[in-house]
């Protein structure tokens, strides 16, 4: 907070972040919009799954906060499912693997381009310093609040029902969050190319990557670590092979992996299921081997980024056929559980 | 003057303007020129300590109906009551202050064994009950329990028992040689709080509302889902009226978050939630009024849309008017007033503090968003008044439209010093003691606040300090 007596410098602020914005290449508000949207993600998914009173957490807040994870959700299902032009403006990766589905990079990915810090998985860096700066976002209010076109934004939600998945993959009963982060983790791997893995993009839209990193990323949101942890995926991996990331649309069938609303038992009057499966939510959501490129993290997970990568990679190594993904996910979810039981 | 027109031109103009004066006379003279309210603290109750304790933060503040008695609840369980002190001749200035009149402890911390998780002690709602003799009657709730307080004085005592003896030891038989009939004797005032009810075990999830009814036999109790209906008497059972629990919990999107019967009518009472929408329910229409009579709701602005749109909508409090004809509800960014025959959307909306609009993820993000401001009408329902950031408290009169924003706060208020307005400046021209959004402090922030149901004099509570403001000017309402 400035000082009373500072606040001459305001407008040139806000100046300089309207610049930042506009000069962002496609359309700075959708630009913008996607990354607060992102932000908002984030930083939601964090308080629900953060929280360690003693006291039970309010219901109301846990309410809104999972009505607002569910409309970015939906959000990102219709975008996923009109394929938008928002990214058209972005340069096609080099490599596009997948021609069917196009990932744009994360603003942040050029951050990803500094030298990686090694793994600090384990470091207890604050949650807040992982968080782009709200403030940042939002002196620049309309353009990043508001829905850029009317069309790609869902209404707001009506659904009464749970969002379940179309086809659910087996197994997916265990924990949607689990086939989400398993995806996240594939996309590490440069030659995967399964379409499920294109749900990670769901926590990941990314922007166009030839955005000079001078325009878009202030000095500030350099040092903070945010960025990448919200990306989810800005990798030690991508730095060097940010031409070949693959690069995917978010597609509506890949979100049947990937439920938000994950926990089901976070707002049932059992605590018995908030205990079952909180500790392994979070270390799923938590564990972002990418958070890696500037050594901070948010959350301790209990399986370092190396582990399943190593765990990862024999199954990654070859485009997936469609039939394959279910096995594949069935033999990673038992590596996984391995590598969790055993720590 | 030779000239005729001249001078019938001059008569005319000093006719027109002792018209004028004569008009001004009238007005002051029969009082409908009313004077803006010239608040000043009349006093603060709480500790100067720098190291505020959690237990001593204050969660409620309710005037009796009367005004006489002020009731506040803190984090810590307890529950202080001020009593008002009778006008005294030597200093007509000193408008009756409010001294400690009771303090107890209401609830205690508990642990509920099936969740493993801390009950709090935290007082959520205080609501006194009408008077009907000499003692008076309060429900106090926390998260799970409601309570009925008796709260009565005595004043005397029976002295001259035949077998007991003064400190109460039985006599001997032997030693009583006569019949004595005991006296009453005066002594100091004493102060008796005793739990008369206590309403348990109703509530799997949070109370955060209670109201008694108009027939003062009754009451009901709100959480976040349910809503139950008390006979003050019966503590063993209740009867639920409202119930937006959805089948499967997945699907849950929508929480009550307030409650109250209306003022008069015994059978209409209205919940809000956090989606906005504010219901009106008749309990002559069925025992479980979960279809609503009528539903208040605002469409939503477009132009206004963003990821925190619903949050915000979420509506923190609701207050009948003292008329019964108006609803006063509080968001997070704005009040508005809306008439009870309108449904589609209040009649009154009031800007808050929307310079906090371009904040809502900073706010989301410290969690400020979710924070419940309460919102207060005067007796005569001209004003309404409702709390905001910094120690800030806006007041806005209904029919002049004028707003003002003052503050509470040790250093900036002397007693009986007349209130400086507060502006919170959005960019655009800085006047001088103005503040910038920027420079708000977000964790002083004024949730509570309660009007006297007759004169100008408020209570409001900052964080552990009590502050009592009266207008100088007006002591009664006009």
């Amino acid at each position: 907070m400035l000082g009373k007596g500072a606040k001459r410098k305001l407008d040139e602020h806000e100046d300089g972040l309207e610049g930042k914005a506009a000069s962002a290449g496609g359309g700075p508000s959708k630009v913008s919009y996607t990354l607060q949207r992102q932000t908002v993600f984030n930083i939601s998914l964090m308080k629900l799954y953060n929280h360690r009173a003693l006291t039970e957490p309010s219901l109301q807040k846990r309410v809104l906060i999972n009505n607002m994870l569910r409309r970015i959700q939906e959000e990102l299902k219709q975008e996923g499912s009109l394929r938008p032009m928002f990214f058209a403006t972005s340069q096609p990766q080099d490599d596009p693997l997948d021609e069917g589905y196009r990932e744009v990079q994360p603003a942040f990915s050029i951050l990803s381009a500094q030298p990686a810090h090694p793994s600090a998985l384990t470091s207890t860096t604050p949650l807040e310093s992982c968080l782009t700066p709200a403030s940042l976002l939002e002196d620049d209010a309309t353009s990043f609040c508001t829905s850029p076109t009317p069309t790609s934004l869902t209404p707001h939600p009506q659904h009464d029902g749970p969002t379940k998945p179309p086809p659910p993959p087996p197994l997916v009963a265990i924990k949607d969050s689990f086939s989400s982060a398993l995806d996240e983790i594939e996309e590490l791997c440069p030659t995967s190319t399964s379409h499920e893995t294109a749900a990670v993009t769901a926590t990941a839209p990314r922007m166009p990557p030839p955005l000079p990193p001078s325009v878009l990323i202030s000095k500030d949101l350099e040092t903070k670590v945010c960025s990448q942890k919200f990306e989810g995926l800005v990798t030690q991996q991508e730095s060097k092979t940010s031409a070949a990331t693959e690069s995917r649309l978010i597609d509506s069938t890949s979100l049947s992996n990937f439920e938000i609303t994950t926990s089901s038992g976070f707002l049932t009057d059992l605590a018995l299921d908030d205990i079952l499966f909180a500790d392994i939510d979070t270390s799923m959501y938590d564990f972002d081997p990418c958070t890696t490129t500037t050594g901070t993290t948010s959350k301790i997970a209990p399986v370092t980024a190396d582990d399943l990568l190593k765990t990862l990679s024999p199954y990654n190594n070859q485009p997936v056929p469609p039939n394959q993904p279910f096995k594949m996910d069935l033999a990673e979810l038992d590596h996984i559980m391995e590598v969790l039981v055993g720590s | 003057m030779n000239d005729p027109n001249i001078t019938r031109t001059v008569y005319f103009i000093v006719y027109q303007f002792l018209l004028f004066l004569i008009l001004c006379f009238i007005n002051v003279g029969f009082g409908t020129y009313k004077e803006e309210a010239q608040w000043c603290l009349a006093q603060i109750n709480g500790t100067t300590e720098l190291e505020v304790s959690e237990a001593d933060i204050i969660s409620t503040v309710e005037f009796n109906q009367t005004g006489e008695l002020l009731a506040t609840g803190d984090k810590g369980g307890r529950v202080v009551i001020f009593q008002r002190e009778p006008e005294s001749k030597n200093e007509p200035h000193c408008q009756g202050e409010y001294n400690v009149y009771s303090t107890f402890q209401s609830h205690e911390p508990e642990f509920d064994y099936l969740k493993s998780l801390e009950i709090e002690e935290k007082i959520n709602k205080i609501r006194w009950l009408p008077q009907h003799n000499a003692a008076h009657f309060l429900l106090s709730t926390n998260d799970k329990t409601i309570k009925l307080w008796k709260v009565s004085e005595r004043d005397k005592r029976p002295e001259g028992y035949n077998l007991k003896d003064e400190e109460g030891r039985l006599k001997g038989l032997s030693t009583v040689t006569s019949l004595q009939v005991p006296v009453l004797m005066p002594v100091d005032l004493m102060v008796e709080v005793s739990p008369r009810r206590i309403f348990a075990n109703a509530h799997t999830y949070h109370v955060n509302s209670i109201s008694v009814n108009s027939d003062c036999e009754t009451y009901m109790s709100a959480d976040d889902l349910r809503i139950n209906l008390w006979h003050l008497g019966i503590t063993d059972r209740s009867f639920n009226i409202v119930d937006i629990k959805p089948a499967n919990m997945e699907e849950l999107t929508e929480v009550i978050t307030a409650a109250e019967f209306h003022p008069d009518h015994c059978n209409l009472f209205v919940y809000s939630s956090s989606k906005g929408t504010l219901r009106l329910c008749d309990m002559r229409a069925s025992a479980l009024c979960d279809q609503h009579s009528k539903m208040f709701e605002e469409p939503e602005d477009p132009s206004n849309r963003s990821f925190f749109s619903e949050i915000i909508s979420s509506i923190s409090d609701v207050k009948f008017s003292h008329s019964g004809r108006y609803l006063l509800t509080r968001d997070y960014l704005t009040a508005n007033v809306w008439d009870l025959n309108m449904e589609n959307k209040p009649i009154e909306t009031y800007q808050v503090h929307d310079y906090l609009r371009s904040k809502l993820c900073s706010l989301y993000e410290n969690d400020c968003i979710f924070d419940k401001f309460e919102c207060a009408w005067n007796g005569t329902d001209s004003v309404i008044m409702t709390g905001a950031y910094n120690n800030f408290f806006r007041m806005f009169d209904r029919n002049t439209k004028r707003d003002v924003t003052l503050e509470a706060s040790r250093e900036s208020s002397k007693p009986r010093a007349v209130l400086k307005p507060r502006r919170v400046c959005t960019g655009g021209k800085r006047r001088k003691d103005d503040i910038s959004v920027d420079s708000l402090d977000f964790t002083k922030k004024i949730l509570h606040t309660a009007w006297h149901p007759a004169e100008n004099i408020i209570a409001i509570a900052a964080t552990n300090n009590l502050y009592i403001f009266q207008d100088k000017v007006n002591s009664e309402m006009h």
